[in-house]
Parts: structure tokens; sequence; C-alpha cells
């Protein structure tokens, strides 16, 4: 009878054992899966964007921006230098996009445009260098119609309803968008904003024009 | 190999506690006061960052806290947003003394048009750089522009703000004339006769039509599954293994 019992219990832990076994080897497996895909998507994005980056200054600025909203959703690269960052930007802000790229926030503006284009990702991936972010640091947006450089002028915590951070302000702006705290695990409670103002913008492309505010 | 397993699983259930426990943990910050009362204390710290803390009858603080001086604050996080200062201890901060800028601080609220406050009060929004008012340390080289803040105060014409610290009567002027420290309180008042409560839903509804992103009307979820998943997948390994160490050694 005792045996039997042991017998019983031994094949309970093995089986406990083995759905242990498994659970790591899933939960795992998807952390391997979601970096490979982050960096293969990465990697194709970049070399898609590269030889238009060489190829399109100055006049064809206006329809690079445009081409930011092709159905590829590829809109540019941004590249933080005093922060790591540099990865592509895509259209949206879903869980995919996310997870393997900056997304830009849907409805606000697109580099070139009027008003204030908004980006966001994730603190543990792409975003996590902005903790480091300093005001007048340089940002640089590169698309397809050109580089727009950014320099930082606010940094800010708000609570996730504050939509109003990505109201366009008086000039063309540029606000990054991540969860914080930064090492917090799980969905953090607070947002951080980091607002930076455009300084220069390929040739050949007219100055943005201020928002007006009865029309927005 | 013994000893290597043991050594591992030692290191993952640290990481998996550590990562988990850190909610609960308490941290340290040091700066210099920027403002304080009795029931908050807004510290800046060597990078420029700014925290607001709710400070409340168990907060260990010395009796006089001034603008400037230096402090170290150990803090937690409360679950409902915020920090909650548990022990402030006056010195040890190497911060310079934050510069006094422009007299406008900028704010991101619904800047499209004028508005004013003034009075003072709580508010959860931190500002922790900005180009006027206290300002982050400027870099090396990059000295920071008066004529920049200037602009900035024109810019935001009636808009005035001082962090997070300052907010009150608000006199809309116009379909947008609000500012942001009145959409803080809005977004505080919630319940009862409050007649800002009113205002709350017709500054949601304008937060939309400015922003043009309305899911749900919340920022964008920027937290990854990733670490969640990780911390999680190392505990179910460390377990298994110690199940079948357990089991291989009877």
């Amino acid at each position: 009878m005792l045996t039997q019992t042991r017998e019983a219990i031994g094949s309970g832990a093995r089986l406990f054992e083995r759905a242990l076994f498994l659970v790591a080897f899933l939960a795992l497996g998807y952390v391997a899966w979601t970096r490979l895909d982050r960096y293969s998507f990465q990697h194709r994005a970049i070399s898609r964007l590269a030889p238009v980056e060489s190829s399109s200054p100055g006049a064809s600025a206006r329809e690079g921006v445009r081409e930011a909203k092709a159905p590829s959703g590829v809109i540019g690269r941004l590249s933080i230098p005093t922060a790591s960052v540099d990865a592509i930007v895509s259209e949206g802000v879903d869980d995919r996009t996310l997870r393997r790229a900056i997304g830009h926030i849907p409805n606000t503006a697109l580099p070139g445009e009027a008003g204030n284009v908004a980006l966001a990702a994730h603190r543990d991936t792409f975003f996590r260098g902005l903790e480091h972010l300093q005001i007048d640091d340089p940002i640089h947006l590169v698309t397809t119609g050109g580089t727009f450089e950014y320099v930082v002028e606010e940094l800010r915590i708000v609570e996730p309803t504050e939509t109003e951070v990505l109201a366009p302000g008086p000039g063309p702006t540029l606000t990054l968008v991540t969860c914080y705290p930064f090492d917090f695990i799980g969905s953090a409670p607070q947002r951080y904003i980091v607002r930076a103002r455009e300084v220069a913008r390929p040739a050949g492309l007219r100055p943005a024009a201020s928002v007006d505010p009865d029309r927005l | 190999m013994k000893r290597i397993s043991n050594l591992f699983f030692a290191l993952v259930l640290v990481a998996s506690t550590a990562a988990l426990a850190q909610d609960s943990m308490n941290k340290t910050m040091t700066g210099r006061v920027i403002s304080s009362s009795a029931f908050e204390l807004v510290v800046q710290n060597d990078a420029g960052t700014r925290m607001n803390l709710v400070l409340d009858s168990t907060t260990s603080k010395p009796a006089i806290l001034e603008a400037g001086d230096p402090v170290t604050v150990v803090y937690k996080s409360l679950d409902t947003g915020g920090y909650q200062a548990i022990q402030v201890i006056e010195g040890t901060s190497s911060t310079e003394a934050p510069k006094a800028g422009g007299s406008t601080t900028r704010t991101l609220t619904n800047t499209s048009a004028p508005g004013t406050n003034g009075q003072t009060g709580d508010s959860r929004t931190t500002v922790i750089g900005t180009t006027g008012g206290f300002q982050a340390p400027a870099k090396p080289g990059q000295p920071n522009d008066p004529n920049r803040n200037m602009n900035d105060s024109t810019d935001m014409a009636g808009t005035t703000a001082t962090g997070s610290t300052s907010m009150g009567s608000t006199t809309a002027t116009g379909s947008m004339g609000t500012s942001g420290m009145a959409d803080d309180r809005m977004a505080q008042s919630t319940t009862g006769n409050d007649p800002m409560a009113n205002d709350k839903m017709a500054n949601d509804s304008m937060a939309r039509n400015t922003t043009g992103y309305d899911a749900d009307n919340t920022l964008p979820r920027t937290a990854g599954r990733e670490p969640a998943v990780l911390v999680f997948g190392l505990v179910a390994l460390g377990a298994a293994m110690l199940l079948m160490r357990r089991r291989t050694s009877h």
C-alpha cells in the first residue's frame, strides 16, 4: 500500500516536473522568438530604408512624407545617440508593431507635417535609453524624404489618461511616449514623455505651418 | 555539476524574487528640494529629474525643508500611482542649486490657447525637465538660452505653471482655454457636485479633438510582455530542475 502511494506521488511529481519544463520551454521560446522577430524586422526594414535615404534628399521630401503612409507602414528610423536609441519607426501602436518597432501613434502628425509627431515604444526594448536623455539632446528622424532634426525641450512623467501630451504645439514637435518607471515589470502605472522641437528639416521641404487651434 | 546546478537555482530564485518583489521595495533618491509643503515634496536630482513625493504623518523628515536644500529621500511607489516619501534626510547631494530661469514653465496640455492659473494645490503630473523655470542642468557647451525661454514664454502666453505643485483657478478662454494644471485637477475630480467634474467631461472630449488619438482616451500601452514572461520561464525552469534533482537523488 505504502509502495503504491509512493509510486503515485512519484508519478505525479514527474508529471508536474514535465509540465514545468514545458512551461519553461514555451516561455523562454516566446522570448527568444520575439527577439528574433524584432531583429529580423529591424534588419529588413533598415536595409530597405537605406538606399531610399541616400537617394532622395531635397525635392522628394514631400513624396517621402506621403510614402510614410504606405501600406508597408515603415515611417523612418529614429536615432538618439545620447540614449543609444536606433530603431525603425512603423505605423500603429498595436502589440505586434510595438513588439517589432517604435510605433507612430495614429492620427498624430507625420514627419514634415504641421503638428506633433508622436511615437511610442516599449521601455524594455527600444526606449530603454530614454531614461538617460537630457534637455537639449539631439534626436534624428530619418525618413524616405530626408532627415528631421529635433532637440529635447521637456521631459515629463504623466498619467496614462493625459492624452493632451499628444496635442500639437505652436510649431512642429516630436513626442516620445514610453512606460514609467523604467525598471518596472508588468504594466507600469505612468508614462514618460519626451517632447522635442524641430530644429531642422530636409532641404526642399517648407517649414511646417503653425497649427491653428480653431481648426482642431 | 551539483554545485553548478545549486548555484543556478540560487541565482534563478534570487533574480525572480527580486524582480517580483520590486514593487514593494523602497528606493532612494538624492537631490535638491525644489518645493516643500505639509503634504508634498518636490525634489530634483543631478540628472534634472524631478519627483513629486507625497508626505504624510508617517514620513520622517526634518522640521524645516527649504528650496535648494540637499536631501536624500527614501520613498516607495503607491498603488494609486505616484510616490510616498518614507524618510527625508537632509544633506548628501552633489546637485548644483537649480537655476531660476524664465518665469514660465512650459506645459504640454492643451496649450493652443491661453489660460491662467495661480493657486497652489496638488497634481499628479511631474515635470522633470523644462526649458523654463527650474531647469535641468544644461550640458557643457550648451548653456540655457534665455532667448529661447523668452520665446517659450511668448508662445505659451497666459499658460503658467510651476512644475506639478501649482494648480488652481482656471479661466477658460474660448473653446480651448484651459491650462495643464486645470486638466490635472479635472482628472482627479470624479464624484460629488464638484463643478470641475462637468468641466472634466468637456475637457476629455476636447483632448480627443485635440490629439486625434483616441484609444480609450489613454496613452498607448508600452509595457512589453517579454520581461514578465522571461521571469516566469526562468522560475518554471528552476522549479523543474529542482524537482528533477530531488527525484534523481532519491
